[in-house]
């Protein structure tokens, strides 16, 4: 009874959540343009599917991509996995090599695997007059989106403050976007953004608090944070790098 | 009934396939690395279903319903000549889509719970800070599609703008309590996924194609980036007023 009272609960949220586009929508094409829906019946199809998939998709985040991250991310840094016998090795970065492993390569993978970075890739390959290749792009994305984790938990074991993270990379990127392609600036800055999925945020973010919470001297709530932002930055600094050895060489 | 079926077995497998590289890492280093027994196996494989059945009729129910409809009124709202109504409708469209964003839903969850696990929160306080930071977020990308439909009508390059952007979310990253920075950093890659991807983009390149002398290419990128950038601003300084 528990599980049918918390999928009705997040069926009711849902319903709350997708009010307002609701209302947007009916508003501007009745008050405004004046004009009735067309498809009316597909449309509240469509809805329906939009709240049913919506409240599917919610539990299921609850239920298994953030305890799949968190549990992760404890394993593979627990001190019976590591074998650790000596308390001061725990503030070691190097005892944590598992878990940039495999930040390293759910970062690569996932992000390969995204159909908006493939779409976006294609167009990128079109808008550069086939310059930019279209899976030469989705790598050159992938290694920054692992790169990226890869970045964020070392910050993270080695409490330092993403701030000057954010400075460094930040500058990188005003610096590459002086000497790149114009044409490709405006879609590497996008690129980043459009890798983090539904699916990837969630593990990602679970990833970061689960290995907070093993360090020492960390707060889950504080340090656990950035490794989103970080998979929007890092695929910038890895497609600018890219499209300006394409430039040079050429 | 066949094609149906079919058409549904086909959207299954992508949506399917998109999880699978997540999965085989997962596996791999249970299996190969970890070799630990992994608890609740039955609950996370169920869960796992849920996201790839919830995404796939998701994102099915936003193709038939909620992008062709807001297309038509972008267009026709552009088509209108009012410039009120056309930001307007950018503004709500951004906000609503936001609110109803699946990662933004649960991340804003999951920074809730962990805040108040580490007591950087009161328990009568978490339904009110989730809340107040989803609002925020799609605060701050309403006000971001309305900026950038400001750019591409009056054709401000945007490199300045994100470059600026991200100097005024360093320098106000000293001003805020340390709680907020990294959930702040977050909010922008969180905030602009499923539902807002398409409709920014759709809002983009249909603005850049209806206003002469837009290039549809090169004046519809950039505004997901700037999108994502503004959440990250409101929420430092929500987090100024919440724990300031």
């Amino acid at each position: 009874m528990k599980v049918l009272d918390e999928i009705m609960m997040t069926f009711g949220d849902t319903l709350v959540d997708i009010s307002p586009i609701v209302f947007v929508v009916v508003f501007f094409q009745q008050i405004i343009i004046k004009k009735r829906i067309p498809n009316l019946k597909k449309t509240v199809l469509g809805l329906s599917f939009v709240i049913i998939g919506l409240t599917l998709l919610l539990l299921g985040l609850d239920k298994a991509l953030f305890p799949v991250g968190e549990l992760m991310a404890t394993q593979l840094t627990s001190k019976d996995f590591l074998a650790i016998t000596d308390e001061s090795e725990l503030s070691n970065w190097f005892t944590y090599i598992w878990i940039y492993i495999f930040a390293i390569t759910i970062g690569f993978s996932s992000a390969m695997a995204e159909p908006t970075l493939k779409a976006v890739s294609t167009r990128a390959e079109e808008l550069s007059g086939g310059l930019l290749r279209c899976n030469a792009v989705r790598i050159v994305v992938a290694t920054g989106s692992g790169l990226a984790l890869l970045l964020g938990c070392l910050r993270i074991v080695l409490h330092i403050p993403i701030e000057y993270v954010l400075i460094a990379i930040v500058f990188i990127i005003s610096l590459q976007t002086l000497f790149a392609d114009k044409n490709v600036i405006s879609i590497a800055y996008d690129i980043g953004v459009v890798t983090t999925s539904t699916i990837t945020v969630p593990i990602v973010t679970a990833i970061g608090i689960g290995l907070a919470g093993v360090i020492p001297g960390s707060n889950p709530a504080i340090d656990g944070f950035g490794l989103v932002m970080l998979i929007c930055l890092m695929p910038i600094v890895t497609m600018l790098t890219y499209s300006i050895i394409i430039t040079i060489k050429k | 009934m066949i094609t149906i079926l079919g058409k549904i077995a086909q959207k299954l497998k992508s949506a399917f396939m998109d999880l699978v590289p997540i999965i085989v890492v997962i596996v791999f280093f249970q299996v190969a690395i970890l070799k630990l027994p992994f608890p609740n196996l039955t609950e996370v494989i169920l869960g796992l279903l849920f996201v790839i059945v919830g995404l796939m009729i998701f994102v099915e129910g936003l193709e038939i319903a909620l992008f062709p409809i807001g297309e038509n009124l972008a267009f026709a709202l552009a088509k209108k000549g009012s410039l009120f109504w056309l930001l307007s409708f950018a503004f709500l469209i951004g906000f609503a889509s936001t609110i109803a964003e699946p990662s933004l839903i649960a991340v804003a969850k999951e920074s809730g719970k962990t805040a108040l696990a580490n007591n950087l929160l009161h328990p009568d306080e978490l339904n009110t800070f989730v809340l107040g930071l989803r609002i925020t977020v799609s605060l701050a990308v309403g006000i971001a599609v309305v900026l950038g439909t400001f750019r591409i009508i009056k054709g401000w390059p945007i490199f300045y703008m994100i470059i600026m952007g991200y100097v005024v979310i360093i320098f106000t990253s000293f001003f805020v309590p340390k709680e907020i920075i990294g959930i702040a950093y977050d909010a922008g890659g969180v905030a602009i996924s499923t539902i807002t991807v398409p409709v920014i983009t759709a809002l983009g390149v249909g603005l850049a194609s209806v206003i002469q002398g837009r290039n549809p290419m090169t004046d519809g990128f950039g505004l997901i980036a700037f999108a994502s950038i503004l959440p990250s601003i409101f929420v430092l300084l929500y987090g100024m007023l919440f724990f300031g």
